[in-house]
Order: structure tokens, then sequence, then C-alpha cells
């Protein structure tokens, strides 16, 4: 057996070395030609028609999206409206939902494979930077008439622009909101109707939920703190509140100056007071909003769309208990989040533009941005509508002015091209830190180095 | 296998010996079956340097390219600058690091429990042929729904994680603690080994009963004979015969727990936890596909080296014993 | 009733050995209950920490199959592409792999040996050492470069998102495996009854079809099982060379339902349950051929 494993190694090591002498500048030449990344089509012939009016040749096309489809309810939303478009304009549509800690990787393997299969894809805020540099999709600033864009709210079209180039539709605006239980405030003895406004009150309230109910297996917070962007949002709306900056005006990473330090700090006392649930370090904002909604926590940090499912009784075991306000600040900052909003993009790979375009079209209409407020509680990207009576009345749980107020204290989160693997890096440490694994200040260093690394690398 | 290309071993150099003495017409014969030889052995042969050499070697050369596809950056010839990149990364040595002790853990254990097993069901009772049949009810379920599953029960006591509700149970755990097992590196490590070794214990125990069967009980008979107890039995008479068997068995499950990967996805966003995780996100989440590369030649360099160092080692105590 | 006939190679007492049995019938058995008992479970049930529902209920399924559901299309056409991609594989691999393990078997021939030992060695390799340039090759399609020229003669069109990618690049692993199983299948078969096939006037076709296939046919379809099932399994190609639904595989399909985390657990099981009893039914009902396919190549002799 030994020996004949020997000859075994050594026989393929001699066809390795072999074959290695004939192909090498062959393959050279083929990679250098790969590199130009995939093809520049021309967008010139693409034109921005307002919903519903669609060129009727484009008929019978089949357009292809991919993006999030975390729930049932959401799931099914978004088939009825896509129904809703065919039936108006003749196009097909394929939806691709994955978990949006996929989509990045489903894009970028798609849009570096060659295979044009993906037409219209979800682009996060972060996002934008790539998919510019990246040649990933198509560059929307002079497709989408200057009209139009001042139809968005001027949040939503920043969050999807990097340097100026517009790089997807505005899809839904959003921060993260503060949640609370009012009967559990009630049952602590806390006053229901005043949710702490800094931190420190967020702690101390805390503390005197665990003690009153934490006997009935309720813990007084749960958070989205697994080891993915979901972390670094609640980092950055932290970093907000603390008085700490991301990046420094000359792009330099400087998250762990005092400020940064002080936000990191507080996520640790917090998670080792024993008042978050231990499992929010396994936990993605759904997981969050499940245990919020099953009375297992009493606050929370989440999107907006908490609404109408927390008052659907057939998912909720906390209908009309439950109220959403301003998240906590802290000394001069009166409040903190972090942005959320995402676009749609237009992939330079696609091989359907127009039909395509039609779809981003159908995004940016009432028909879309309605239904999707009303079933899903996801929040409008054209400015009107937060003056239209229809948005209004499908408000039933009157949230809408609690939720607007908080998009006054957002911060963004970088969106340079390269900030994926910037950001997997801080919550990989944020994480250790929160943990008790590594002190905040060496946690925030560690990453202040790696990111400076990566920067450098990059260039 | 073994006995078997050894005896062709020793037919080919027979053959060859006797080569000269043939006829022409036999050498004819000879030539012709050859001939026929390599025309079968032709569509093997281009199939794997066209889909296994050729990108290894493929890969060897990018290896020592700046060759990042996002950025659309032009490849160019980088010289050892990834390797250095790598080496000099603490998260490629930790992620090395626990690639290896996933594969100590996994197969030490893997091994032992297997070995029993084996000796379990290599006794004659009743019901033997459905106790065969129910142990590889694990290895018979898919990878992913194996993680699936272990997620499942792994959730915190208060989530409904079934381990931990157990323990409350039995008191082994106190009710208080709800610990949340897969948030750290190393918890997510041990417990995806404890689901790998669930899935491939019945695999290992396979083997090895196959290994047993073909013992013949004399030498069983003969150290009853001298009086000696079951762990003598197993020192003397067992294990020595059946080492050729647990030496095939643990090479084929080190070269497949080295490469874990599609568990510790469903576990984990954290790639740091297997080198093979690390790897696959450089290549397709960032698109580094140099680095990428040179992070696989490395790995597959390690995993050689730990497999001759293995089978030397081995032999080395062999012929002290 | 046949009495039991003890025999030298019982070498545990009786009773260390029904512990033992029992101890492993429930290390095997429970988890896998549990996965089933939680799939007739609902949400409120697994946060009320109820091992084996109260109230066992449909719902999950119904949900997983409801015919304007979300999953039911993904799970079907990722079921279709699993068996598509691993029986077409398994047959690609048999057929290139049993004329080499022909050769390697029956014949004697310079460097046979050395052959032999390459192409065994290749399953040393992990498959992610290959992952980055069949991910390229598969999106510029196969072509035959023309030597001394930068031109290339262009076989397929991009291969990514289809499940020729898949085959093509599992086949790469499979056919040393089949080389491996079924030359010491062929070499079995004895020399004598070959050579009556050549004096009854077959050629080395003839012979190789009539009389060393059909005898090696147990061998051969132990290897076709294990193999189909080993690429059923596969996930890191799959995870790499396709991203769209009509592309998918069952462990993507998993690997997806887990990954929103959000969907309760309950449907997931149901997910794994759907996607895994036939292999536990197949597996038990070709034990033999399984046991065969595991051991043959690692322990013979």
């Amino acid at each position: 057996m030994k020996r004949q494993v020997f000859v075994a190694l050594s026989a393929t090591g001699l066809a390795v070395t072999l074959a290695g002498c004939g192909i090498t500048s062959n393959v050279s030449g083929n990679a250098a030609s790969n590199s130009s990344g995939p093809a520049t089509n021309s967008n010139s012939t693409l034109t921005w028609n307002n919903f519903p009016y669609t060129d009727p040749k484009l008929k019978g096309q089949t357009i292809t999206i991919l993006w999030t489809d975390a729930t049932p309810t959401q799931e099914k939303l978004t088939k009825q409206l896509e129904a809703e478009f065919t039936k108006q304009t003749g196009i097909k549509v394929t939806n691709i939902g994955v978990d949006y800690n996929s989509v990045y990787n489903k894009v970028m393997t798609e849009v570096m494979s060659n295979s044009h299969s993906i037409d219209l894809a979800e682009m996060d805020t972060i996002w934008a930077g790539q998919y510019y540099a990246g040649n990933v999709a198509v560059d929307l600033t002079n497709i989408i008439p200057k009209s139009v864009q001042k139809t968005f709210t001027p949040s939503s079209l920043t969050s999807v622009t990097y340097n100026g180039h517009i790089m997807g539709v505005p899809w839904f605006s959003s921060t993260k909101h503060f949640y609370w239980n009012k009967k559990m405030f009630t049952e602590a003895g806390l006053n229901p109707n005043h949710p702490p406004a800094t931190y420190d009150q967020f702690l101390k309230d805390s503390k005197i939920i665990q003690a009153k109910l934490g006997s009935k297996g309720v813990y007084a917070s749960g958070w989205s703190w697994m080891q993915a962007e979901s972390l670094t949002c609640d980092y950055v709306g932290f970093l907000g509140a603390y008085g700490g900056t991301f990046f420094s005006p000359s792009g330099q990473p400087e998250f762990n100056s005092s400020g940064g330090v002080k936000a990191l700090q507080m996520m640790q006392t917090l998670y080792q007071s024993g008042t978050v649930d231990p499992a929010s370090m396994q936990w993605n904002e759904t997981q969050v909003q499940n245990a919020f909604a099953a009375g297992k926590i009493a606050m929370m940090s989440n999107w907006e769309g908490m609404y109408p499912m927390l008052n659907d009784p057939t998912q909720s075991q906390v209908v009309g208990q439950t109220a959403v306000g301003l998240l906590p600040g802290e000394g001069n900052v009166k409040s903190s989040t972090v942005t959320g909003s995402e676009g749609v993009a237009l992939l330079k790979s696609s091989q359907h533009k127009q039909a395509a375009l039609e779809f981003l079209e159908f995004i940016a209409s009432n028909g879309y941005q309605l239904p999707e407020f009303q079933y899903n509680g996801q929040y409008p990207t054209l400015q009107a509508a937060y003056t239209n009576p229809k948005y209004k009345a499908a408000d039933t749980t009157n949230t809408m002015g609690a939720i607007e107020q908080q998009f006054n204290y957002a911060f963004n989160r970088p969106n340079a091209p390269g900030y994926v693997s910037w950001s997997d890096i801080l919550s990989g440490d944020l994480h250790k830190a929160i943990m008790g694994q590594m002190t905040p200040q060496a946690a925030l260093n560690d990453a202040n180095t790696q990111i400076n690394q990566a920067i450098k690398q990059a260039e | 296998m073994d006995r078997e290309l050894s005896e062709g071993l020793s037919q080919e150099i027979a053959f060859s010996a006797k080569g000269t003495g043939l006829s022409g017409r036999a050498v004819k014969h000879e030539r012709k079956r050859w001939a026929f030889a390599y025309l079968l052995l032709i569509p093997t042969v281009i199939y794997l340097l066209a889909i296994f050499i050729y990108p290894i070697v493929q890969s060897l050369v990018w290896s020592f390219m700046h060759y990042d596809l996002l950025d659309g950056s032009p490849v160019r010839f980088d010289g050892i600058q990834n390797y250095i990149q790598i080496l000099t990364d603490g998260q490629f040595w930790y992620s090395l690091w626990n690639a290896i002790w996933f594969t100590l853990f996994t197969c030490t254990v893997e091994t032992v429990l297997g070995f029993f097993c084996a000796l379990l069901l290599n006794q004659t009772f009743r019901g033997r042929t459905f106790f065969r049949a129910s142990i590889i009810i694990p290895w018979a379920i898919l990878t992913m729904v194996n993680g699936l599953l272990w997620d499942t029960m792994l959730q915190p006591g208060t989530n409904g994680g079934a381990i931990q509700i157990v323990l409350h149970a039995l008191h082994i755990l106190p009710s208080s603690s709800n610990p949340v097992w897969l948030a750290t590196v190393t918890g997510t490590v041990f417990w995806a080994g404890i689901a790998d070794i669930w899935k491939m214990t019945p695999f290992m125990t396979l083997l090895m009963l196959a290994g047993l069967q073909s013992l013949s009980g004399d030498l069983y008979e003969a150290a009853m004979l001298d009086g000696a107890g079951f762990w003598k039995k197993i020192w003397y008479v067992t294990l020595p015969q059946l080492t050729p068997t647990i030496i095939i068995a643990v090479v084929l499950r080190v070269m497949g727990a080295f490469r874990v990967y599609d568990i510790l996805t469903e576990f984990t966003g954290n790639d740091t936890t297997s080198v093979t995780y690390l790897t696959f996100d450089n290549a397709f989440r960032y698109f580094y596909l140099g680095k990428a590369s040179a992070m696989a030649w490395v790995s597959t360099l390690f995993i050689i080296a730990l497999i001759v160092y293995y089978i030397r080692a081995l032999k080395r105590n062999m012929e002290y014993a | 009733m046949k009495k039991l006939q003890k025999t030298s190679t019982d070498i545990i007492p009786t009773g260390y050995l029904w512990g033992g049995l029992v101890l492993l019938l429930l290390f095997s058995v429970l988890p896998f209950l549990y996965l089933i008992s939680t799939s007739f479970s609902n949400q409120v049930e697994i946060n009320a920490g109820h091992l084996i529902p109260h109230h066992p209920t449909l719902f999950n399924y119904r949900q997983l199959f409801s015919g304007n559901g979300p999953y039911v299309a993904h799970l079907v056409s990722a079921m279709r592409n699993s068996l598509e991609v691993s029986i077409l594989t398994t047959i690609l691999a048999l057929v290139f792999g049993s004329l080499a393990a022909y050769a390697f078997a029956r014949i004697r021939f310079p460097f046979r040996m050395s052959g032999l030992f390459a192409i065994l060695s290749m399953q040393v390799l992990p498959s992610v050492s290959i992952v980055v340039p069949l991910y390229i090759l598969f999106r510029n399609g196969l072509s035959i470069p023309i030597p001394f020229t930068h031109l290339a003669f262009q076989l397929t069109g991009p291969l990514l998102n289809t499940p020729w990618a898949l085959i093509i690049a599992y086949a790469s692993g499979t056919i040393p495996y089949v080389v491996w199983m079924v030359t010491g299948y062929f070499s079995t078969v004895p020399k004598e009854l070959e050579e009556s096939a050549y004096i009854d006037g077959c050629g080395m076709w003839g012979a190789m079809l009539r009389i060393i296939v059909p005898l090696s046919i147990p061998g051969l379809a132990a290897t076709f099982i294990f193999s189909v099932l080993n690429n059923f399994d596969e996930f890191m190609f799959a995870n790499a060379f396709t991203s769209t639904y009509r592309s998918q595989t069952i462990p993507i399909f998993i690997s997806q339902l887990v990954g929103k985390h959000s969907l309760p657990w309950g449907l997931m099981c149901a997910a794994g349950v759907v996607a895994t009893i036939p292999f536990v039914i197949l597996s038990m009902v070709f034990y033999r051929w399984i046991v065969t396919g595991v051991t043959a190549g690692a322990v013979k002799g």
C-alpha cells in the first residue's frame, strides 16, 4: 500500500509537470482576454417610457429578476405584482428569490458568468460603487429623465447613486427603527409611551424588564447580530449615536476613534448584561422580527415592514401591543440610525434591457409602490407618496409619521467598491468583541488595519 | 484492491522479463493488444487531461498572477505576491488551522466509533441485518439536509433547540442556560464536526466491517487458549490484522474531511471556519482569482503532505512493531 | 427456528453487545426521527420546546407543495436537475471509465501500473483546486485551441447555469472513481472464460462486451448507485456554477431555504424530508450493493 501511494503521487506530479510545459503561454493569453469583464453594450437605445406605456414589440419577452425574498408573505406579494406587470405589458417575469446574504454573491457570479440569464438585480445602497466600478449594471443617469429623477425622495436617490452615477431605480426607502412592546413595558412598571431616548436609558430599562419578565422566558431586547451585514448596520447606527464616523473625509477608516469604541463598548455591555437574547448572535433581521412577534423580546431595532405583519393575528402574538418610534441617541445626538434604502439595477449582461427597463418604470410607479407599502410595509421612494391620501389610507397602523421622522436621523454606510470585503472584515471583529473574545478597542483596531490593507491591495 | 494491484505489479515485471523470448507472431499479437488498450484509454485520458490536469496547471499559473475579475484590472504576472499575501495573512492560517482541527477531530472520533460499531455488528446475533441496514440512515441523508437538521437541533433551548431541551430535561445543563453554540468559530467548527461524525461514522463502520469479515477466527481461538481477554484480543489480534483497512479508511476520510465546506455554509457566514470556505469566498465573493488559486494550491500541497506523512509514519511504526 | 451458531470471532460479551447495539441504534436513528417529527410541527410547538408535536400537522407539507406557493416549482425543477445531472454524469463516467478499466484489468501493456496510479491519485486532490479554472472554462464555453495560433475551435457556448457544467465537472471526479472500482470487478472474471470467447471467434470487443461486462453487472450496478448518490450530494461546484432556479440542484435548494433563516423550521425540515427520504429508502433496499460500493474499492483482499 505505502509504496503504491508514493508511486501514485509521483506519477501525478510527473503528469502535471509534463502538461505544464506546453500550454503555459496559452493560458496567460486566454486569461488576459477574459479580463475585459462583461461586454459593454451601448445604452443609447434605451428609453424610459412612463409605466404603463410599453412598446408592443416587447410583448412575449421574459425577464428574470434576482432579489431578496425572505418571508412567505413577501414571496406571495412579489408574485402577484409580477403577474400584474405581465397583464399590463405582456412581458413575462421570472423571479429568483434568495436570502439577502446570498444576493451579492449570486449577482456577482451571474455577472461574471457570461450566461445572460438575469436581467434585473437588487442593489443595496452599499453595492452601488461595486456595480459601477465592476461594470455590473447599466448607468441610468442619462436614461432616467431628469423630470422623473425629481419624483424620488432625495435620500432614496442618493442611496442608488455612486459618484454622481445613478446605478439603479430606487426600490424602497428604509432605515432601522425602534420597536417596543407596550404591554411588556407596562408589566415591567415602565411608562409604555416613553421608550428610552438614550442608550444608557435603554440599558437601565432593559435591566428592569429583564428582572420583571425574565422568568417568563422574555428577553428585554433582541438584535440581528449574526456575523453579516446586519451587524455592520446596527454598528453604524450606534456609531452615529456616539458621534463616530466610519470613514474620514479622505477615505480612511476611522471607526476605531473614541466614538466608535464607545459605540461598540455599549453593544458589548448590552450583550453581557444578560438582557439581550443570546440567540441575537446568530439572528438576522427576520429572526428578530419573529421573536418580537412571538412575544419573546420586548424591544428591537428593525427595518420598516414590521407592520402589518405584527398586527396580523395569524402570524403574530403581539397584535395591538407594539409601537414604533425613534431609536435612542446619546448626548447631543437625538437619535441615530442606519440607512438601508435599496434600488434595483439593470445588469449590463442583460439581453432584454428595454423590457427590463419597463419593469423598473413599474417599480417607480404607484402601481408597484402602493401595494408594497400596503401589504409589506415597504416605504415608498416617491416623494408624492408621503402626502398621497391613498398611502395615508393604506397606513392602517398609523405609523407613517413615526417612520418618516426617523428618516431625518439616518447615517449612510460607505458605498465605494470594495465595501463588501470591508464589511465582512468589520462584522467579524464586531462579532468577536460583542461575544467578549476581544476588547472593543482591539477589535476595531484590527478591523481598521485589515481594511486599510484591503484598500491598499485593491489599488 | 491492494493485493490485486501488487499482483499486477509482479505480473508486469514477469511479463517484461520474458518479453524477449516471444516469437514474431506473438509479439505482433501483443502489439495489437497494446494498441487496443491505448484505444480504450483514449477517452479517459483526454477527458482527465482537459477537465482535470489542464485546469490544475492553469490554476498554478494563475496563482502567480494578479487576476481580479471584479475591478477589471489587467491580468499581470505578479511573482509570488499572492503567496506572500496569504501566508502573511492571519485569516488564511486561522482557516487552515480550523480545517486541520476539524479533520483531526472527526477522523479520530469516526475511526474509534466506527471500529467499535463494526465489532458490534460483526457478532452473530438475531436481527443483525436490521441493525446493519439501519445504521446507514445517517450516511444516506444528504449533506445539506444533515446540516439543516443539526442547525435546527443546535438552536438555543429558548428557540426550541432539541439538544438543549434534552440536556435541560436531563439536568445536565441548567434550564437558565441557553448558550448559542453556533455563534463562535470554535463552536461552529466543533458542531459541524459532530454533524459530520454522525453522518460519516456509518461509512467507517461499513469499511471496517468488511475488513473484519475477512479475518479468520483461528487467531481468536489461539488467543482464547492463551487466556486473552477482550482488550487483549483487540490489541493483539484484531488491530494488527485490520491495520491495512484502517489506513485506507482514514486516508479516505482525511481527504473528505479536509475539504469541508458545504455544511459550514449553513451554520455560519464566517469563511475562516475552513480553508475551502475561505478559498471559495475569495474566488466567488471577491473574485480574487489569483489569490484564490494560490490558496487552493497551498491547501492542496498541504493535504498531500499530510497523507504522505501519515502513511510514512505508519510504515515506520509497523517496521518497529 | 434456526439456532444461531456462536463463532470465535464473537468477542464481545452478550450484555455489552446489546447495550452497544441499542446505543448505536439510538445514535443513528434519533436525529433522523427528529427531522421527521419536526416536519409535522408548527412553529408554536417548536418554540414551546415540544420535541414531538402534540398536534401533528400537514401544514408544512401543504405549504411546500401548494400549487401557487413559491417552493413547489423550484423543488420540482431542482429534483429534476439533480437526477439529470447525477445520472448523466454516472453514465458518462461509466462508459469512459469501464473502457479504461478493461484495459487496466485485462491487458498488460507498458506503463499500465503508472497509468492506473496516476488516475487513482487524482482522487486525492480536493475539488476546490479546480473550481476556479473550471468556472472560467464554462464561462467561455469549451473550445479546442489550435496550436501555434491564438485561435480556438469553439465547441459549445457558455455552459454556466446549464446542467452540462455540472455534468462535466462531476465526471472529472467520478471517472477516476469508476476506473478504480471497475478495474477491480473486471479482474475478478476468470481468464478461462475470456479465452473460451476468443476460441469461439470473438474479437477483443466481443470478449469485452459479451463476457467481461455481463459478468460484472452487479459490480457495475453498485458503482452506478454509489456514484449517483455521491453526485446528488455535491454542493461546491453547484454553488459556483449555477445561479438560476432553472439550473439549481437539490443541495442548493436546501441551502437557500436554510439561508433565509426566517422560514419556519418545520417547513425546512419538510423540504429536507422530501429531499432525503428517497435516498434513505434506496439505501435500505440496495443495502448490499451500497456496501459493495463503499467497500470494494477500499478493502478488497
